[in-house]
């Protein structure tokens, strides 16, 4: 009998001051692991980005179990999107995506104010009140 | 926690690293200053940090170019910061580095790091119990070729620290708040290093947590030296 994967769900929170469409930070994101890990890598820690809310910057990744470490370890490496200077932070990490939906829905408030703050300090004065 | 935030004139402002700090999950942090800094802006951050429910600690990261100027430097700073860290840019520093028991960490030159992080180092760093520090941040604006060099001497030199039972340390050493990671990426890259990962989860928090308990007893007014303190006066 096949044995079935079990997949994890990572809830992922982008540190970037920038306004990106999900393909976008999927692409960037494929590009920086297969960078970091290699093919055979990207072939040992085959990960998709399930979801996105473009305006709370949250995401869901689903990747092996066994993969999260190896994940997580290309996730610290990453330092821009797009030449733009960006981290990412796992927020969580769930076994079942309802769970990971959930903690979405939890976290996402808090998140964008959280981070809205932080946003509006990385920017010089002028850009913080222009409209 | 994360044992090396730094303070430098291109990085963001302290209260927005407090800020990320706490985002990120982190309950302990210690902010470097390469110099001592003019007035007290210290205690305003500090004060700052609890209100955050941030607990704070400040380490001076000394950049010596030579022995005698790092002695001078520490028996002047020594008592006013909780961690003193040295960066070893050359063998002779690295070497009065691993021996003076006023230094708690020591973090390395990455270009020549397989040279400065040699035999010799290592026995030193081990009799006298000296921690080596990885900075995540050094490596996140290298070119791909000298990053994975870096990180094959690290991973080498780990190797080698692990068996001797050298205490490492990972730190982020950000100075902006996308330069910050949270203490499971810092823990996930450790494991990677380390192929261990009840070590590499202690070289995130329960090592960089006991340097600054120890240095924060030794600073108290009971503390007279190693293993003498001031019970009670009458």
């Amino acid at each position: 009998m096949v044995k079935r994967i079990r997949w994890r769900y990572l809830v992922l929170h982008v540190h970037a001051p920038l306004d990106l469409e999900a393909r976008d930070l999927e692409r960037s994101l494929r590009g920086h692991i297969r960078m970091f890990l290699g093919v055979y890598g990207l072939s040992r820690c085959p990960f998709k980005l399930v979801a996105y809310d473009r305006e709370g910057k949250i995401g869901i990744v689903r990747c092996p179990h066994d993969s999260v470490e190896a994940l997580r370890a290309a996730l610290a490496f990453l330092s821009d999107i797009g030449g733009v200077p960006s981290s990412l932070h796992v927020v969580k990490s769930s076994g079942t995506i309802k769970k990971a939906r959930k903690v979405v829905e939890g976290y996402v408030e808090k998140l964008k104010s959280h981070w809205a703050l932080l946003e509006l300090g990385m920017k010089k004065p002028s850009q913080a009140t222009e409209k | 926690m994360d044992l090396h935030v730094r303070l430098s004139c291109g990085g963001d402002p302290p209260e927005l690293l407090i800020g990320m700090a706490r985002h990120l999950g982190y309950s302990l942090i210690a902010l470097s200053l390469e110099k001592e800094p003019r007035g007290a802006p210290l205690e305003g951050l500090r004060s700052l940090s609890r209100e955050a429910g941030l607990d704070l600690a400040f380490r001076l990261d000394l950049k010596p170019s030579s022995p005698g100027e790092l002695k001078a430097w520490l028996s002047r700073f020594r008592r006013r910061f909780e961690v003193i860290a040295v960066y070893c840019g050359n063998v002779a520093v690295a070497r009065t580095a691993a021996r003076d028991r006023r230094i708690d960490v020591t973090f390395y030159d990455l270009e020549n790091l397989p040279s400065l992080l040699d035999e010799g180092q290592m026995s030193l760093l081990q009799e006298h119990g000296k921690h080596i520090e990885f900075n995540l941040s050094d490596m996140l604006g290298l070119p791909v070729d000298k990053q994975w060099k870096a990180l094959w001497s690290y991973r080498y030199a780990f190797k080698e620290a692990k068996r001797r039972g050298i205490p490492i340390v990972f730190s982020s050493g950000a100075s902006r708040i996308t330069d910050m990671r949270a203490p499971r990426e810092l823990s996930a890259v450790a494991s990677m290093l380390l192929e261990d990962a009840s070590l590499a989860r202690s070289s995130v928090s329960l090592i960089p947590a006991r340097i600054v308990d120890e240095n924060r007893g030794k600073l108290g007014s009971a503390f007279v030296q190693p293993g003498v303190r001031v019970v009670d006066e009458w």
